[in-house]
Formats: C-alpha cells, structure tokens, sequence
C-alpha cells in the first residue's frame, strides 16, 4: 500500500484525556500512514474539564508527529492551523478534521478554499446540529435549574420551595439558556460548518451506521456517495499483560468514565438499594467502583439507598490505569445517557465501549434496547442489555450475583472488527480509494 | 395442580420477552408450581423463536400458542382455555415481575383461597428513569367480601379502578364467567378483563407484595397512538355499557357502582381525546356525537355527572376548533 502524509486537525489529542482524542490517537497509531497531528496545548486552568484532564502520557506513536498551538481562543486556532498548513502545504496527500470541536472543521473548509485539490476527510463524532444530547444537557447544566438546588438545599426543605417558585431564579434560568445557547451551542454557525463540510469535504467519516443514516437523510442524502462508517476501536497494546489477582471472593464491577446529570448511574444505584433491602450481606458478595466524575443527584441516590459499602467513588484516573481497571474487574458498565423520550434508536457510538471489548470482560449495558450500543452487543455477545429502568437492573444484576448468571459468549470475530489494528486497515483502504479516485476525476 | 397460570400476550417482542420470562423463572423452587402460556400473537420477529428456546428449556412449565393476529383479547382468550393453574395472572410479554417479591407471593398463594388477590405494581417509566409503586395494601390482608373493594384508597386518591397488573383471579371462576371472552382485535380491553374479573369475584384480599412492573416507554408500546386507536376504546366502551344491562349486574348494586366507576373515567378520557384533537374532520366529530347519543340513552346518569370541564368544553370547543385552525393557517 502507498504510504501517504496526513495532516490532523484535531482539538483533543493526547495528553489531553478526552475520548474524541483518544479515539484518533489509536486510529492514527494503527495506521500505515504517517501524520502530523495540528492540536491544542492542553489548557490545565481550562472551564473545559476536558482540556484539563491531562495524563503524563505514554501514548505516543512512531508514526504521529504532534504540533501544539498556544492560540488562546478558537478563532486564532483555527487561523495557525490553517497557517501550518500552508507551511507544508507540498508534504500532504491529505487532510483530516476531527470533530470536537467544529473549528477543526473551520479550518479544513478553510484550506480546502484555497486548495481545492487536497483530499478532506472530515470526521464526525456527534452530530453537529440537532444532537439530542446537546439539547438536553444545555437546560440540565444550568446553574439556576431547580435540580441543581436540590442537593445543596436540601436541609432547608423552606428554602427550596422558595427557589422552586422564585422569579428571580426561573428569569435567571432563562437567560442562562439563552446565552449558553450562544456561546456553547453555535445553533446557526454549526449549521454553517456542518453545510460547508458535507458539500466541500471528500469523505465524510462516521462512527456508527445510525449516524451514518441520520447524517444522510433529508436534504444531504445527495451527499451519501461521501460517507462512509469507521468504528471506534480498541488496542490491544495498550492493555496491561497481566493483572494482579483479586484478593476477595466479592464480584467487581466498575465503571469508567464521565457521568452527568443524562448520563448516570442512578438505575444502578436504586437497583442496588432494592437488592440490599433483600440482602443485607449483599456487599459481601459484591462491590462496585466508579472511576471518573460523577453527578450529584448519583451521590444523593447513593445515599437515599444506604449502598455506600456496596460503591467506591474514584477520582479520575489516566487512560492507562483505566485500561488495566478494566482488565481487573469482572463485569464492566457501560451507561448511556438516557434518551428514550426524544430517540427511538441510540446514535452515539461509546468509544468506551471499544475499550471495553478490548479487555475481554463480560459487560452489563445501560442503555436503549434499540441502537449503536444494543447493536454492537448483540453482535459480538459480550454481555446484557438492559434499560435504564431500576428494576430491569436489579432483575440482571441479582441473576449474576446469585445464580452465576452470564449470556457473554463473545463472538471474537464480531469483536475483530473493532480492533484498531483492523479498523486503521480499512480506514487507510478508505482514503487510498478515496485519493485515487478523486485522482480519475471520478 | 399448578398454583398460578401466567398468560403471556405476545406480538413483536424479541427485544423485551426474555426479561419477563426470566423473571418469572428466576427462583427454581417455585418453578413447578407455575403454568407459563405464552400466546404469541403471529409476531414477525424473533418473539416466536425465543418463546421456544425457552419452552424446550421448561417443557413441564411453559407452553407456547401460535396462532394468527388477532389482538390482546384473543390471546388472553387462547390462554385462558388451557390455564389449569388456581388462580391466573396476566402479564404482557413487555412487563415483568419483581423477582424480590414473586416467589413468596406464589409460595402464599398456596395457603389463599379468595376468588380475586390484590397486590400492588410498579410503573417504571422508561423516559426518566422513575419508578413509581400504585399501592393498594394497607397493613390488612385479611379475606373480605368483594363489595368492600371499595373501600381500598388509592395514593393519589382517586377513586379505585381495579387495574389488571394488580389482578390474580381463580382461574376456576373466571372461566364461569368468560362467555364469548374478550374482545378481539380491541385494544384496552384489560377494562373488560377487570371488568368480568368482579363478575366473577365474592371475596378478595390485598397482599403486601409488588408483583407487577409495568414498562412504560417502549417506542411501540400498543396503548400509546390513542385517537389513531379511538375506535377500540369506544367498543370496550360500548360492551361495558351493554354489560350494565345484563340480568346479573342490574341485580347487583356493588356491580353497577363498579362498572360505572370504570366507565367515569374511561368515558373522561373518551372525550378528551377529541377534544384535544385540533384536526379532526367532520366524520370524527360525527363519531363522538353519535356515542353522546347512545351514551345519554343508555346512561343518562353517567351523561350527567361527566366531568363539569367537559360540559363547558363541549360548549366552546366549536368555536375554540375555528379559532386554533385560523390561527394555524395564518
């Protein structure tokens, strides 16, 4: 195969602890070609928790040649991206934006203007526009929604329902949306970069068919030829080799990652609060660790349940020693935010997941029986599907714990299709075919 | 002889029959003394499959019935044919029951002799995440005459309408009274069910068990496209009222308070919908008059004592109707 030069553009990237980064890193590491990696200094007294999760990082890459911007804001980001490669402009077959945020798209379009013959990948995460996700977590991260108040006010039961009915909160809670709105959703700009991208772009890279279909319909079905579907993946590489045993009879689930007020555990903990009032020497026979930021509310449903020996709450923890977490524990949990009121369908594929996989062990999914994460566990039968419903989880969780319950029987070679090494080689195919047709004026 | 025979109706759904099968299955020392008819409804998907795995895996427990779509009704009418267990639940094929509470309930049925056992249920409302337990039991469970169900409060303290999650009947005295059984090719027809459920019924009692979760959220879930199914409800609507008629229930005061109780609130509902409705055409409207009229023929009582609301909607809803499409096609 031709080895060819990429220039990435890409917000996140290691060190910064971010999945989207992460994703690229063992996408571009398994690849045959080389890159150079266009990012951003990680920024450690950043608003973003995500710019200041930085790892001492051993994920480097022989093949990856990572550049750092100091801009201080996007606009100028997006302007020394497109400066740098202007600079190498000759060394590239290709150039590569990776969504998250859209100013990596920005500045594509940007040299794709000025250089109509190089190939743009432009690669999507979530959905630019219209994400479910993104409209929902915006009135729930409000300071002034009710629910934020629940947890500091809660003595002061008085207090509460004075907030419950207070204009000047509810004004507050208005304007807050408003301007968030503005300045963290970009409703009418990302509809720009995303109409720009579908039209100017070359290959159009989605993660999940789901995605892959909604991308396309209506209005940009035209662009379909375009598109094509990359899983997330997982490298094996990466994982330890070997684990140190367990030192009690208990069964461990843990959980890693990033939960918010959508995304929670709270089905796990107000199962776990059914089955303890069933069993009080349940914590005997099992435990259960989260690693990574978890919301409030999944703190107070701890509590409310009285399970604070069944949990272990864990600060964050590099992506390493998330890997080697993984590899420790029996059953692995994976939550999706819950959705069901707005999609039939889950469409955001959890590039955790893909890690998940990669360590080999059973898995317990929250999530829509329908979607990216129900697809793909029914395909490689790594573990149980449930809803988000308390009792759902109560019902499988008690199966394993008493009854020795496991459905996994893992389909390894459903689960190749997601390794890193498997997925960089069609990926690489991808562009190839891509660059040679776009040579043919095809 | 089984304790408890469980009806599942079942069309299309591979994705959710498993939960509620293993459920039921879930503790070993009570699985002799179940009687599982799963009734799949011609379902195109997997249902039928999964239904067969899990009957070759229990042949003494489970039995499955295939037969062609006819509709909740049927399947409860196919099922109830071969139930031998004492006393009959039904569960729908996307509901499941609480493992923590089930298998004493059934070990408890065993020491019961009532026509009609009344446990509470849970509504897990899959949107976000609640669980809400529809209690009936309060601290007594003791066997009493079936007139005194209305005296059962409910939490949020409406009138009492007997629910089919709460509902295990003796088989025995259901099949008395099935007659032609349930509607078929009806939705909502679980009102008939309570309905012939307290036809047949001269004791009761509440038990302290959560037996029934009810999954609420499913994309599909039958109930939910409620004008598009208005027509069902209007004949569920229509049998009860014919019910009323009958020698039997006009001999029976506690019968007549009950039906009519269920009809009230059926009957808001009925309206409402219409109501709601800004498009509906001059056919749809006419539907709705002609059941005022067969309504305010057969029942003037219950024509009265609708809901005060839907006497001064009926009133403006003309005019409001007008208005709203004027406002829509400026």
């Amino acid at each position: 195969m031709k080895k060819l030069h990429g220039l990435v553009i890409s917000w996140y990237y290691p060190p910064v602890n971010s999945s989207e980064g992460l994703v690229t890193y063992k996408l571009l590491k398994n690849s045959n070609f080389t890159y150079d990696v266009f990012t951003r200094k990680p920024q450690t007294n950043s608003e973003n928790i995500w710019d200041r999760d930085v790892e001492e990082s051993e994920l480097t890459a022989d093949n990856v040649t990572i550049y750092q911007s100091e801009a201080d804001n996007e606009k100028e980001w997006v302007d020394e991206a497109v400066r740098f490669f202007e600079q190498h402009a000759d060394e590239y077959d290709f150039v590569m934006s990776r969504i998250m945020s859209k100013d990596a798209h920005v500045a594509a379009a940007r040299i794709k203007n000025m250089h109509p013959e190089i190939f743009w990948i432009a690669s999507f995460g979530d959905p630019l526009v219209d994400s479910p996700y993104l409209e929902i977590i915006k009135k729930r991260s409000n300071p002034f929604f009710l629910k934020q108040y629940y947890v500091k006010e809660l003595p002061s039961f008085p207090k509460l329902l004075r907030l419950a009915i207070s204009p000047t909160r509810i004004a507050r809670k208005k304007v807050w949306e408003k301007e968030r709105i503005e300045k963290m959703i970009f409703p009418n700009e990302c509809k720009a970069v995303n109409d720009e991208t579908f039209e100017k772009a070359d290959l159009l890279v989605f993660n999940n068919q789901q995605q892959y279909d909604l991308a396309f319909s209506g209005e940009k079905a035209k662009y379909q030829p375009k598109g094509v579907v990359v899983f997330h993946s997982f490298d094996k590489s990466l994982y330890p080799k070997t684990v140190e045993p367990k030192n009690d009879n208990k069964i461990h689930f843990v959980y890693v990652g990033h939960l918010d007020s959508l995304r929670n555990a709270k089905s796990v903990f107000d199962a776990l609060g059914m089955m303890k009032k069933n069993d009080s020497l349940l914590s005997e026979k099992v435990h259960f660790d989260f690693y990574g930021h978890i919301d409030d509310m999944d703190k107070v449903a701890i509590v409310d349940n009285e399970i604070a020996d069944l949990v272990s709450l864990h600060k964050n923890i590099t992506y390493l020693e998330s890997l080697k977490k993984m590899k420790e524990a029996d059953w692995l949990i994976m939550i999706d935010a819950n959705l069901n009121k707005l999609l039939d369908e889950y469409i955001y594929l959890p590039a955790k997941l893909m890690d998940y996989f990669g360590a080999g062990k059973n898995i317990f999914a929250i999530t829509q029986l329908r979607g990216t994460t129900a697809d793909a566990m029914k395909k490689t039968r790594a573990g149980k599907v449930v809803t988000h419903c308390a009792s759902d989880v109560a019902l499988y969780l008690s199966k394993i714990i008493y009854q020795n319950y496991n459905p996994a029987k893992r389909n390894e070679k459903s689960l190749s299709e997601y390794d890193a090494v498997n997925v960089a080689k069609m990926f690489d195919e991808m562009v190839l075919d891509g660059i040679q047709k776009e040579q043919k004026g095809c | 002889m089984r304790l408890l025979s469980v009806i599942i109706p079942s069309y299309n759904t591979e994705l959710y029959i498993e939960r509620c099968l293993d459920s039921l299955l879930y503790d070993e020392e009570i699985i002799d003394k179940l009687d599982i008819i799963i009734v799949n409804d011609g379902s195109s998907d997997k249902t039928p499959k999964i239904a067969k795995k899990y009957q070759e895996s229990f042949p003494k427990t489970i039995t499955v019935i295939n037969k062609e779509n006819g509709g909740h009704g049927s399947t409860v009418n196919a099922g109830l044919k071969i139930a031998k267990g004492k006393y009959l639940k039904i569960i729908d094929s996307d509901d499941w029951v609480n493992v923590f509470d089930f298998s004493d309930f059934v070990k408890r049925l065993e020491e019961v002799d009532d026509d009609l056992v009344i446990t509470d249920y849970v509504q897990s409302v899959l949107y976000d995440g609640i669980e809400d337990r529809v209690s009936f039991f309060h601290g007594d469970d003791s066997s009493k005459p079936i007139d005194q169900i209305r005296d059962i409060s409910c939490p949020n303290g409406v009138d009492f309408a007997l629910s089919i999650h709460a509902i295990t009947v003796k088989t025995e005295k259901l099949k008395e009274v099935w007659g032609e059984g349930l509607l078929e090719h009806t939705f909502y027809v679980d009102m008939q069910f309570a309905a012939k459920v307290l036809e047949c019924t001269k004791t009761f009692r509440t038990l302290d068990y959560t037996i029934y979760v009810y999954f609420i959220g499913r994309p599909d879930q039958s109930v939910a496209d409620f004008f598009r199914r208005r027509s069902d409800h209007e004949r569920v609507l229509r049998w009860i009222v014919t019910e009323l008629d009958s020698g039997e229930v006009q001999e029976s005061e506690f019968l007549t308070f009950m039906l009519k109780l269920m009809l009230k609130s059926m009957i808001n509902t009925h309206y409402e919908a219409y109501y709601q409705t800004l498009e509906a055409t001059r056919d749809q409207l006419q539907e709705i008059f002609d059941f005022d009229v067969f309504l305010m023929a057969r029942c003037p009582d219950l024509h009265n004592g609708l809901s005060a609301a839907y006497g001064l909607r009926r009133r403006l809803s003309p005019m409001r109707r007008f208005l709203k499409r004027k406002w829509l096609t400026m």
